[in-house]
């Protein structure tokens, strides 16, 4: 979110900075999305503000494989379109890994094509599911610690 | 008033007239992995280097997104 993030400690595999705010009922709407999509992988954008995420765009994974997802060009064009028609810009790209841990591949490594925005992965490898996110910047893997709040 | 280029749902504004071709090479995208929009009119890969955004033109481009759990 914020392009100016730096690492401030170290969690599990990753170096991580900051944080980035998702309202618990959205948190809960991205697990739903993505498990509904279940084999296969699930993919999408969100958008919000700099450290907040306000609302998702689910895109169907053309690939329709539970390895892999190529997002829906048409809609994926058509839901940057519809959140600069509510003022919004894209904060996030969402995916989710159906039996793999939460954090990237290879593969979301090396697909990442913009350093400011949010990787968002979801993971159902274990029987609750895994919501990480991370920054992606020349190869290099940053968190960032998802802050969940109730809505008030 | 200015060009307004969009990628990937992200903003920002450039003094026009801008060749598409060479905002494309500033921002080092490649036209292979991009489907651009001047109007919301599709742009083809052949007309990029004919194509020229002007003061209150909207250009879009998009990099479709990829990816997968393969660790």
């Amino acid at each position: 979110m914020e392009s100016d993030l730096e690492p401030a400690g170290r969690i599990g595999d990753y170096p991580f900075a900051g944080t980035v705010l998702v309202a618990a009922d959205l948190l809960a709407e991205l697990i739903s999305v993505c498990a509904a999509r279940l084999p296969d992988e699930a993919c999408g954008v969100a958008a919000g503000r700099p450290g907040e995420i306000v609302r998702l765009y689910p895109l169907t994974n053309v690939s329709a494989s539970p390895e892999y997802y190529t997002a829906d060009a048409e809609e994926q064009l058509e839901a940057y379109r519809t959140m600069a028609d509510e003022g919004l810009e894209c904060v996030a790209v969402y995916h989710s890994h159906p039996a793999t841990p939460a954090r990237p591949s290879t593969t979301d490594i090396a697909q990442a094509y913009d350093p400011d925005v949010l990787y968002v992965i979801v993971s159902f490898a274990v029987q609750s599911p895994s919501v990480r996110a991370f920054t992606i910047r020349d190869g290099s893997v940053t968190e960032v610690t998802i802050q969940s709040e109730a809505p008030a | 008033m200015a060009v307004t280029v969009s990628i990937n749902g992200k903003r920002e504004e450039v003094e026009g007239p801008v060749s598409v071709a060479e905002l494309l090479e500033s921002k080092r995208i490649r036209p292979q992995v991009a489907v651009i929009a001047v109007n919301r009119e599709r742009i083809s890969r052949e007309a990029l280097p004919d194509t020229v955004a002007n003061d209150g033109d909207l250009v879009e481009i998009m990099i479709q997104l990829a990816g997968g759990g393969d660790v």
